[in-house]
């Protein structure tokens, strides 16, 4: 298997459909993502979650991905919304191109370390609880 | 109190038998616990199910198995929240191949010229007597900062303190002087004719060798260059002085301890229940603390120590923002006072972490680095330890994320260890860890 690192911020309102989507694709491994909670003021509640680490290349592969050159432009690869849509829908969980683009869209898919992707839009992991 | 209530046990006859400490002695009477060693590749798995090895670095980690002989396996099941295996200390890359772009950008800027790399330079042997060396020719007329022809990488970012070192000499008969950085304010050296290592410690991502007119002066500069290293300052001592890097999968593993690398975002693994059966605890972590910003639960017994009775956590940093922290309780509510917080360990560190606790005795001991550290008597009320899973690098899986390095635990529910069954618990963790006691 070929893994390949991603770091994937999808804002609140997208979250629960972002969450099924990998799920009803990949099974178990595509469960339990965005489960960590960001915000700019890094309090509660939630503006974004993050999911970040390694994925199947084969599921990578239908995201988007923006990536940051040293000294260059970013480089964009638009993800594959049917596909995805297709093969989730496929698995029971129904989701139209649409719907997937929109998320894609919403979303920032990079190759970046979490804190880098983080610091880059002003989020932080939102506060925890004490002891 | 520690070292009280041992039976003669098949640890205390091997030892008495001059024999080599085995981890496995601590769980020779069936003690429930745990033992992760990620050195043992074959205890690795990248799924949560077992069908697919870890067979190298940089591979996750979705299985770890229990080699304690309980049977207590750790699992994750979503592939971005499983842990990464590393062995890498190395910042860099290409480190025998200065002439790629992707480890080394050539500088160019005023009156420099494009630098000229010949790796695997055939003229000139190398410090260990191989043609394995680099040359590097520059050349700039000016004498300003905006004058530069060399080979560098780095970002510019200020990080933690860096330690940075490599191997050159002067390819000509005569000595040169040249622009050198490696995380610290840029100088001048001057490179002799035999192979001198010059190192340089700093807070700034670059490693920089060439000319700089407003440093090394202008003219000509004819250099051999071999095995650069830059790696955090207190990460990988006393390793091998280099690690070579060719990518961010491909480096050299022999000689480095491996670890778990948990990004303290997302990553975590669960144990299924166990029965401790006891009051009685022992936690034994090599870690290296990257970050003291937010919480990071090492271990922690049940979805939360705050939660139900009989429950026990480890931080390295507690959410109370110390440096690292253990905590027990029984039937007592949760209180701060049970927990034993160190406040001198300041990340990023890399230590040997001990945990002894026992909830009739209201005893939370914590030891780092082989000796004590902090303790807490506060009243734990009474009971056994739950029928709890064990969260390991996040509480409950949810929160309180362990951002850092995980070389290796031992977890035991069991009757007090003497104190030298402690000692070489901890020296045996501090090998797997690259610690020394």
């Amino acid at each position: 298997m070929t893994w390949t690192h991603r770091c994937m911020i999808v804002p609140d309102e997208q979250v629960e459909f972002a969450r099924q989507l990998p799920a009803a694709i990949a099974g178990s491994s595509g469960s339990g993502m965005w489960g960590t909670a960001l915000s700019p003021s890094g309090k509660l509640p939630a503006t974004h979650w993050i999911s970040s680490g390694l994925l199947d290349k084969q599921f990578a592969d239908l995201l988007p991905l923006t990536q940051y050159p040293n000294d260059a432009e970013p480089i964009h690869t638009p993800g594959q919304s049917a596909l995805a849509a297709h093969l989730a829908t496929a698995a029971g969980f129904t989701a139209t191109a649409e719907q997937v683009q929109a998320l894609f869209d919403a979303s920032d898919a990079t190759d970046q370390e979490a804190m880098v992707a983080m610091s880059r839009m002003g989020l932080m992991m939102a506060s925890e609880s004490a002891e | 109190m520690i070292g009280l209530g041992l039976s003669i046990t098949q640890l205390a006859v091997r030892q008495m038998l001059g024999g080599t400490f085995n981890p496995l002695d601590l769980f020779a009477n069936s003690e429930p616990g745990f033992w992760y060693d990620p050195s043992d590749m074959s205890t690795l798995f990248q799924d949560a199910s077992g069908a697919t090895p870890v067979t190298a670095v940089e591979q996750p980690v979705g299985l770890m198995l229990d080699k304690s002989g309980n049977g207590a396996h750790a699992t994750q099941a979503t592939a971005t929240s499983r842990p990464v295996l590393s062995a890498r200390v190395n910042l860099l890359t290409k480190t025998e191949q200065f002439d790629d772009g992707v480890g080394w950008a050539k500088t160019i800027a005023g009156t420099g010229t494009a630098p000229i790399v010949t790796d695997l330079y055939t003229e000139a042997s190398a410090p260990d007597g191989t043609f394995t060396a680099s040359r590097l020719r520059c050349f700039i007329s000016g004498t300003s900062s905006g004058d530069i022809s060399g080979l560098q990488k780095g970002s510019g970012a200020v990080l933690s303190t860096l330690a940075g070192r490599i191997w050159v000499k002067s390819n000509t008969a005569s000595l040169q002087t040249a622009w050198f950085r490696a995380g610290g304010s840029q100088r001048s050296v001057t490179v002799t004719t035999s192979w001198t290592q010059i190192t340089d410690t700093g807070t700034i991502d670059y490693f920089s060798i060439g000319l700089r007119g407003s440093i090394s002066g202008a003219g000509l500069l004819d250099i051999l260059l071999w095995h650069p290293d830059q790696r955090v300052a207190n990460d990988g001592v006393g390793l091998p002085a280099y690690q070579r890097v060719n990518t961010a999968t491909d480096y050299d593993t022999v000689g480095f301890p491996h670890y778990l690398r948990c990004d303290g975002i997302d990553d975590w693994m669960v144990t299924p229940t166990i029965t401790p059966g006891t009051d009685k605890v022992q936690v034994f972590a090599g870690v290296r603390k990257l970050s003291d910003a937010a919480g990071g639960s090492v271990a922690e017994l049940n979805t939360s120590w705050l939660s139900g009775s009989g429950t026990f956590a480890l931080f390295a940093p507690s959410p109370a923002n110390t440096n690292i922290a253990s905590a027990s309780r029984g039937s007592a509510g949760a209180v701060l006072g049970q927990v034993a917080s160190d406040n001198e360990n300041a990340s990023p560190i890399t230590r040997v972490v001990a945990m002894l606790a026992e909830i009739s005795q209201d005893q939370n001991i914590l030891r780092i680095n082989g000796a004590q550290a902090a303790s807490s008597t506060q009243d734990q009320g009474a009971g056994n330890y739950g029928n709890y899973p064990l969260y390991l690098f996040r509480r409950g899986g949810t929160s309180s994320t362990f951002n850092g390095h995980f070389y290796g635990g031992i977890i035991r529910f069991g009757d007090n260890l003497p104190i030298e069954t402690i000692e070489q618990t901890e020296s045996y963790m501090a090998a797997k860890t690259g610690v020394t006691l």
